[in-house]
């Protein structure tokens, strides 16, 4: 990266105020959502940014100054409002707005164009038409255990007015829900248009989807994995009781059979995937017993290493 | 989509700022059983506002009018793509007519 006074057009002796004189200038010159149309700026406009984040902050700029830390500051991920402008998402900010021939109809809403064309002025020809209102469209996220489960949201809308969203049981990350006449109202009679939520799924600390099935690591002790026993698994439906077969292993995967996520032809099943864990303090007896044991019951995991080494 | 928190730490800005945001209209984030969900729209309009609070030191009162103005800008844009890909596909008689016409009106 540049340096940053460079940037700026700053000199190094530059006051605080000098340097957002300057920002300010070159911000208003290039921020890509007021000057659109123009790819160099976008990139220009991110330079000058980290380097005014740089020169604004007393001590990094005295750190800077001093030579420890260089300019290549922490690039910020961001996306541009302008980007969005035909997107589906951006529409509710478009169809709010109450300028001149802007009709409060929504943004792809052509018929001002439509009725210019064919002579007659700004209002659309056919006052009594009958029209379809327009479909609107929600992204909308729940969480892991209301996908699985099934849920009822009730959405609250920008432009007021409640939404109930009924989440099937087992529904997947990125599905579309259609919610028929929900949409925009119809005008002069028309039906209503229809409201299409896109649901995205939010991801578990435990469990793991694949398919329809579910996935969870389960942490067990030394004496669950030597001598098995009974262990309490969570599910997404709740604690479920199983047996760990004696001599278990980490990385040995039993399965709860049904105990997975709804779909079209029955439900999946859960796995567990043990991870055997010792004791989180040293403990003496276990020392002790284990170097006796160790010594006159040698065994070698690393074999099959060894051969393919 | 994103939580209040999330938006909060991605566009560097205080919470009461982008309740503030929330409550004029600027942002229109979904409410779901009553936690606001933002959009990727969403934050990059929050990004935008705080550009033009902080970088550009625009003042409350005149924010609404720049983004509605940016809106307004948006829609014009749409409509003339829309506008131009419908000409593209007329005859070819069509488009020669239309750009003689064009000419004539800007050099009026």
């Amino acid at each position: 990266m540049r340096d940053p006074y460079e940037t700026l057009g700053v000199a190094r002796s530059a006051s605080q105020d000098e340097i957002k004189a300057a920002y300010r200038k070159l911000a208003k010159k290039l921020h890509p959502d007021l000057n659109p149309g123009d790819s160099k700026v976008e990139s220009q406009f991110k330079d000058v940014s980290s380097a005014y984040e740089l020169l604004s902050d007393a001590e990094k700029r005295a750190r800077f100054d001093r030579g420890e830390i260089d300019a290549a500051g922490a690039e910020t991920q961001r996306g541009f409002y302008n980007s969005y402008a035909g997107s589906q998402e951006g529409r509710k900010y478009r169809a709010q707005q109450g300028g001149p021939g802007m009709g409060g109809m929504g943004q792809d809403d052509m018929e001002d164009i439509l009725s210019s064309m064919f002579g007659g002025g700004r209002r659309r020809g056919g006052a009594s038409m009958k029209m379809r209102g327009q479909d609107v469209h929600y992204s909308l996220a729940v969480d892991f255990l209301d996908a699985a489960r099934g849920a009822t949201k009730r959405i609250t809308l920008p432009e007021g007015g409640q939404l109930d969203v009924k989440i099937p049981a087992g529904i997947e990350d990125g599905a579309n829900l259609r919610l028929s006449g929900k949409g925009g109202q119809g005008f002069n009679g028309g039906p209503p248009g229809d409201a299409y939520v896109t649901v995205q799924v939010r991801p578990h600390a435990l469990f793991r989807r694949e398919g329809r099935d579910i996935h969870v690591d389960l942490p067990i002790t030394l004496g669950e994995a030597v001598l098995g026993g009974p262990i309490a698994v969570p599910t997404v439906d709740g604690s479920v009781q199983m047996t760990v077969p004696k001599g278990s292993n980490t990385g040995r995967k039993l399965r709860l059979k049904g105990r997975g996520l709804a779909g079209k032809d029955g439900k999946g099943d859960q796995f567990i995937h043990l991870q055997v864990v010792l004791p989180e303090k040293p403990d003496d007896e276990l020392e002790t017993f284990l170097k006796e044991w160790a010594e006159r019951h040698p065994y070698d995991p690393r074999a099959s290493l060894k051969r393919t080494t | 989509m994103m939580t209040l928190d999330e938006l909060v730490v991605a566009c560097r800005v205080r919470r009461v700022e982008v309740r503030r945001w929330v409550q004029a209209g600027w942002l229109l984030p979904l409410e779901v059983d009553g936690d606001l969900q933002f959009a990727e729209v969403d934050l990059a309009r929050a990004h935008l506002i705080r550009d033009l609070r902080r970088a550009l030191g625009v003042n409350e009162a005149a924010v609404p009018v720049i983004l509605d103005l940016i809106d307004q800008r948006q829609t014009m844009e749409q409509r003339l793509r829309s506008l131009l890909e419908a000409l593209a596909d007329q005859p070819e008689e069509t488009r020669r007519s239309l750009a003689h016409r064009l000419r004539s009106t800007s050099s009026r």
